[in-house]
């Protein structure tokens, strides 16, 4: 238990077995930007965990594979976001001061949201998967839809 | 390297032995030959090259001009030898200096010449001779080894096109068909090739290192490695064909330009070939333009998903709301009153609180206690950035469908653009002239070829990519298993470097051939405005694919509205660039250098060119190229002048020192 709310320092992991899904989506130099929708895999995991969210996808990891560091986290944009994910799952404020617990919860929603991920890109249609994910934003609405 | 003496025998039109004096001051860098059309000018310039190169210069001229040696063999030496049944001795000697050494390389060639039953003159070699001497101090000449290593010293083979040349060559250099001769000569006078020599050692030393950790392993760690020889070695031939097909692409491309160009120099095309070229160009930026919107839009994707953790965030913020409005969040109060207390040093039911006290310390260990307790802050924090979140999330999907939309229009206008093109392609296909149809013809089918090529490469990148993963795969296994066989793993380890050193090379070589192309741009710009003073007004580019670009002030393409003599500065400067970023410093040779000038640009460009070389010496045309204006600039920079003479009854060169 600590104080405060930070999740610098800290390895933010995935399992295994989706680490190619990872890869798969995330930028190479040699590649065009229309196929290779995201910057960084701290963005996939971003995007992973709100859809595991959103879907209600909590997934433990079974084999898991540190990625990249908790200091990638936007402060104050992404590290509130990520805080309401954790706590949601058990609807209890005091998961919110274990940092480490903040991170579990996360790394289960995307570990089940990134599936989900990758079977709305697989299933919308039209051309380079940047402009799949930008369909499947528009087709769930959420340009609509505001913070309650 | 300085030109000391060129001696001659029998050699093309120059009959009996010639002695021509070549050595320059640092004030007069310059030897000038003048002569007219047919009278030995070119024949001078190959004999500085044959006794350079010997043969290799004489498969060169075979390939390129169809000429062989025996062509150059005096013709009344030929008729003397006839009459007298004898051989003729023909030879080139040019004696040099280099690093404060005295050297000459001897070209020497007995033939016989005899006639055939048709009455032809045949020609036989019968005796041929190439030798290379020092001078020594005491003035011995000593016999050393005409070698490449030496002649690499001097003036690799690969790069003398650059430093001895005639005024077509320069012409031809400026079109746009001419990018993978530039590309190549960037290549070769920056030693590029050195660096893929060490890649390649780096390679075979990697490829050993693999065998004996094969041979070193036994049981599941032998097959792994096996698994791994395979792999490895299929990947690199996987690159050598990405290699190939990149330079099948790259030539190809090059040859549509050219088509493109020939298509531009007929009339009846021009318009449509240039609106073309600007529709292409259109396309360009438009596709560039929609990366960055696309570049941007990627950034956007991560922060405007948060959106699908809305109900999460109302939850929290709802749960948040309610604490604090009960007061647990933040919890100051207590800590606040304890404090205060233990200040007037007395509590709330009187008791005195003096320090040292059980009451004291009681109450001190609560403040403590309720110091290092959860006070709320840190969700009173978060509740303020969770409110402040929504925004941001709204600023980045709102920004994200705007570039959405932009995308969508750039499609449009790409789809439009497109269909211009095509139209263009189909006017120029039916048109009646059979010259413009059949090469419209030829550029459509090349540039089918050319999207088949891409489609290609794209398929074997993808290959590549997949073979890289598995050898990861495979070399994660083998490291691992390696740690029970330790003779291996070390074998292992050392392969790794040699692998690491091969890659970072690699990257190295295409750091460095980066950064010569825009060495050679900077340096040919600037020496395309120390060329022609009209100059000025154009941008000069060496574009990725190594072509050469000029660009107007409104940034319009103005390659092909160079005048003849602006094109031929244009590769005069290209060249001149190309040997001062090569760092070599040997004679430049021109034959012919301002065929193609215009008079008004012959002042610039002569007084320019003695400024780039410590010797230079050049075969001019009287009236055309040695006039008033050039002869007035070189009179005082040359340490000699040749006149050549030709006789027409003897077809003999006679050459004579005019200053």
């Amino acid at each position: 238990m600590t104080n405060k709310i930070d999740l610098r320092g800290l390895r933010i992991s995935i399992d295994e077995r989706v680490h190619a899904i990872y890869e798969d989506l995330v930028s190479r130099s040699s590649e065009s930007v229309e196929d290779r929708p995201f910057l960084t895999m701290k963005d996939v995991f971003i995007v992973a965990t709100c859809l595991g969210s959103k879907y209600g996808q909590y997934k433990e990891l079974e084999r898991s594979r540190q990625v990249f560091n908790g200091d990638l986290f936007d402060p104050d944009l992404e590290v509130p976001i990520l805080c309401a994910i954790a706590y949601n799952k058990n609807k209890n404020l005091d998961d919110l001061y274990d940092n480490e617990k903040i991170i579990r919860h996360c790394q289960n929603y995307a570990n089940g949201g990134v599936y989900v991920l990758q079977e709305k890109i697989e299933s919308a249609s039209g051309l380079g998967k940047l402009y799949r994910i930008i369909d499947i934003f528009r087709s769930d609405n959420i340009a609509k839809e505001t913070n309650k | 390297m300085k030109f000391e003496r060129l001696e001659l025998e029998n050699f093309a039109s120059y009959y009996g032995k010639h002695k021509i004096d070549l050595t320059c001051t640092e004030e007069k860098p310059v030897v000038v030959f003048i002569g007219g059309t047919g009278y030995g000018k070119t024949s001078l310039f190959d004999a500085i090259n044959w006794a350079l190169y010997g043969s290799r210069y004489e498969e060169q001229m075979v390939k390129n001009r169809q000429k062989n040696i025996f062509d150059y063999v005096n013709e009344k030496a030929i008729h003397e030898a006839k009459e007298n049944n004898s051989y003729v001795l023909t030879s080139a000697t040019l004696y040099f200096e280099h690093d404060s050494f005295h050297y000459y390389i001897l070209q020497e060639m007995s033939t016989k010449i005899t006639i055939n039953g048709n009455g032809n003159l045949q020609y036989k070699c019968t005796d041929r001779m190439t030798a290379l001497y020092k001078i020594t101090s005491k003035g011995n000449h000593e016999q050393i080894n005409y070698n490449e290593i030496f002649l690499d010293e001097l003036l690799p083979t690969n790069v003398k096109d650059y430093f001895l040349f005639d005024g077509d060559r320069i012409y031809q250099l400026s079109n746009p068909a001419s990018s993978k001769e530039v590309r190549d000569a960037i290549y070769r006078v920056v030693d590029l090739e050195i660096l893929e020599k060490s890649i390649k050692h780096y390679r075979e030393v990697e490829k050993e290192f693999r065998k004996m950790a094969k041979q070193a392993s036994t049981d599941d760690l032998k097959r792994i490695c096996e698994r791994h020889e395979s792999v490895v070695e299929n990947l690199l031939k996987q690159k050598e064909k990405a290699k190939e097909l990149d330079n099948e692409l790259f030539s190809l491309k090059n040859q549509i330009l050219g088509k493109e160009k020939l298509l531009q120099e007929m009339p009846e095309a021009k318009e449509l070939q240039i609106k073309k070229n600007e529709m292409r160009r259109e396309l360009i930026e438009l596709d560039e333009r929609d990366k960055g919107n696309a570049l941007k839009m990627r950034k956007l994707i991560a922060p405007a998903a948060l959106e699908y953790a809305s109900d999460a965030c109302g939850e929290l913020l709802q749960e948040l709301e309610k604490q604090r409005e009960k007061g647990t969040i933040p919890q100051k109060v207590s800590i606040k009153l304890l404090v205060e207390l233990l200040e007037i040093q007395e509590c709330l039911c009187g008791t005195k609180l003096t320090t040292g006290t059980v009451a004291y310390n009681n109450i001190s260990e609560k403040l403590t206690r309720e110091r290092n307790k959860n006070t709320g802050e840190e969700l009173l924090s978060l509740l303020y950035k969770l409110t402040g979140t929504s925004k941001e999330i709204t600023r980045a999907k709102i920004e994200m469908y705007e570039r959405a939309a932009q995308h969508d229009r750039n499609m449009d206008e790409r789809r439009e653009i497109d269909m211009i093109l095509k139209q263009i392609d189909q006017s120029l296909e039916k048109m009646p002239n059979v010259d413009v149809a059949r090469t419209q013809q030829e550029i459509r089918n090349m540039s089918e070829e050319k999207e088949s090529l891409i489609r290609r490469i794209e398929r074997q990148k993808i290959e590549i990519e997949r073979e890289q993963e598995e050898i990861k795969k495979i070399e994660n296994e083998r490291e691992e298993l390696g740690q029970q066989q330790k003779k291996a793993l070390k074998l292992q380890r050392r392969e790794n470097l040699a692998r690491e050193a091969a890659n970072e090379l690699e990257k190295l070589y295409e750091s460095f051939a980066e950064e010569s192309r825009k060495s050679i741009e900077d340096l040919t710009k600037k020496e395309f405005q120390n060329f022609v003073k009209s100059g000025s007004g154009y941008d000069v580019r060496l574009n990725k694919d190594y072509a050469l670009e000029v660009v107007d002030s409104n940034g319009n393409p103005a390659l092909s509205r160079l005048s003849m003599g602006q094109s031929q500065c244009l590769s005069l400067s290209f060249i001149t660039s190309i040997a001062k970023v090569s760092e070599k410093n040997p004679p430049l040779v021109i034959d012919m250098p301002f065929g193609r000038l215009d008079r008004d640009v012959h002042k610039q460009v002569s007084g320019r060119l003695t400024e780039l070389a410590s010797q230079l010496i050049l075969f001019l045309i009287p009236e055309i190229e040695w006039n008033e204006v050039t002869a007035k600039i070189l009179q005082n920079k040359s340490s000699y002048i040749y006149k050549l003479s030709f006789d027409e009854r003897t077809r003999e060169t006679a050459v004579e020192r005019v200053c």
